[in-house]
């Protein structure tokens, strides 16, 4: 269980930052005001945090610390997987935190158990679609670099979701999804966990590849 | 008894840098200066004994154990202290202790509370804010915390006062005392390593110069220093790197060809002159190896 002390390394890695993590509560408190829908004030949770969490790389490109990763008696998969299990335990922590808001606090749109695990599970592949692609290129080419690189992929799916053809396929995988919202969700959760497991094959060949 | 650490044909390709079949041995319980100019090898040497770069070719061994199927065994007992700080700059001294403890089977947070003292550390200070002196220190201070038999030094002398080297040369001395700890300590301040180290490997241009113990380099090397018109052709071919000016010429020799250079002054070269007389000549390969597998 090596990759439990590589958590604890990026949760200190990162204390020093977590102002900005203040941002994002702002953030979603903004949305909060303007809207009364879970799943959007989800969807907009996945997104933030997706983009903050990954600045560890940035954190650690600024301290030199593959030096330090390269000095502790840790494997190359530890570093990785601890990487991955801390930026979802971020995904986990926040999202946790602004769901419990949402119950205590009025005026929100009723929601039912399935209508839930599917907000839920959208936000999970959100958040995943955006980490999961960014994240091998910051284990490959560090944060500086796979930044540029790291948006080409989310140009590719703004160019295929304009392709007209597309988007009649996609408003009907919407109301399909509305419709069987359980069996929806539990798709919608299996992807996720592929799209982060092939992510984090990526990143493990990648950084073995660099060495 | 195993050497504590040896290479034996490393090779590792760049663009633009080859580090070219590289072999040294490090024998327990001894310091070893790595030298060379910038851009020599030395910190590419240190990385793939580190594991951070896999070669192309070629074994490295720690004590004994082969590094490919050894590395969480060897790291656990290696120290390593960079140019730079290695941690956080926000966490203080207490958080180092708290993050890194947790990896190391050995931790002694005794030895650790120790040096920390006698570094004069302040625990909750971050350490971003600490001289180049004092973040060396932590370094330091962890790599000999968990009871590390190998202790490897990049550079940590870069940017320091007089004083905190001398220190840095006390500490090493005493922690190889027991004979049962050895140091690989990689410097381009040569003057350091005259005092303390036992042996030198000496990297040149991605390749070995030099490997052997310290007296030996020192006795196999001669100064000249000689007026324009001592200096043929025939003897300018012999000199591994010349200076010369219009009122005459130093350069490095072989000791044992120093008698073909007739009347010219011969003169003792410090390690930094030879460092610096050998590494001016470019594309030369006249070195030689005392020992290794080179």
């Amino acid at each position: 269980m090596d990759f439990t002390n590589m958590v604890k390394l990026d949760y200190f890695t990162m204390k020093p930052n977590l102002k900005t993590f203040g941002v994002v509560v702002l953030f979603v408190v903004g949305f909060w005001l303007m809207s009364t829908s879970i799943a959007l004030l989800l969807l907009n949770c996945a997104w933030y945090v997706a983009l903050i969490s990954t600045n560890i790389f940035s954190v650690e490109e600024k301290n030199g610390l593959k030096r330090l990763y390269g000095m502790l008696p840790l494997r190359t998969r530890d570093i990785i997987l601890g990487r991955y299990v801390f930026v979802v335990l971020s995904y986990v922590v926040a999202t946790s935190v602004v769901l419990g808001l949402s119950f205590v606090v009025p005026g929100r749109e009723p929601i039912t158990l399935d209508g839930a695990f599917l907000s839920l599970s959208g936000s999970l592949l959100v958040f995943v679609a955006i980490v999961g692609a960014q994240m091998p290129f910051f284990f490959r080419l560090g944060y500086n670099k796979g930044r540029f690189y790291a948006i080409v992929p989310f140009f590719a799916v703004m160019g295929l979701a304009a392709i007209p053809s597309l988007m009649g396929h996609t408003l009907a995988l919407f109301n399909w999804a509305i419709n069987n919202q359980t069996m929806a969700a539990l798709l919608t959760l299996a992807l996720s966990m592929t799209i982060l497991t092939l992510s984090y094959v990526a990143s493990l060949l990648l950084y073995e590849g660099q060495r | 008894m195993h050497s504590a650490l040896e290479l034996a044909g490393v090779s590792k390709r760049f663009p633009g840098f080859y580090l070219d079949n590289l072999s040294f041995t490090l024998p327990q319980g001894y310091i070893m200066g790595l030298v060379g100019p910038n851009g020599a090898g030395k910190t590419t040497t240190i990385q793939l004994i580190m594991d951070m770069l896999k070669p192309d070719a070629g074994q490295i061994q720690v004590f004994g154990l082969d590094l490919k199927g050894h590395e969480l065994q060897i790291k656990e007992n290696v120290g390593v202290v960079f140019d730079s700080l290695m941690f956080v700059d926000g966490w203080t001294v207490n958080d180092t202790e708290r993050i890194i403890s947790p990896f190391y089977n050995r931790w002694n947070a005794k030895c650790f509370a120790e040096l920390v003292q006698q570094f004069d550390l302040p625990r909750k200070k971050q350490i971003g804010t600490f001289s180049r002196g004092m973040q060396m220190k932590l370094m330091l201070a962890c790599a000999l915390s968990h009871d590390a038999r190998l202790l490897i030094l990049d550079e940590p002398t870069s940017g320091l006062d007089a004083v905190t080297r001398d220190q840095l040369s006390e500490i090493l001395q005493n922690y190889i005392r027991n004979g049962d700890r050895s140091v690989l300590f990689s410097t381009h301040i040569s003057s350091d390593l005259e005092r303390i180290a036992d042996y030198i490997t000496f990297i040149r241009d991605g390749k070995l110069f030099f490997t052997g113990s310290l007296e030996d380099l020192m006795e196999s090397f001669c100064l000249i220093k000689g007026k324009p018109g001592q200096l043929t052709a025939e003897l300018e071919a012999k000199i591994l790197g010349l200076r010369a000016t219009d009122m005459g010429f130093e350069g490095l020799i072989k000791a044992d060809q120093a008698w073909e250079f007739g009347d010219v002054l011969v003169d003792q070269p410090s390690l930094d002159d030879i460092v610096v007389y050998a590494s001016k000549k470019e594309g030369a390969n006249n070195g030689f190896h005392k020992h290794g597998k080179a």
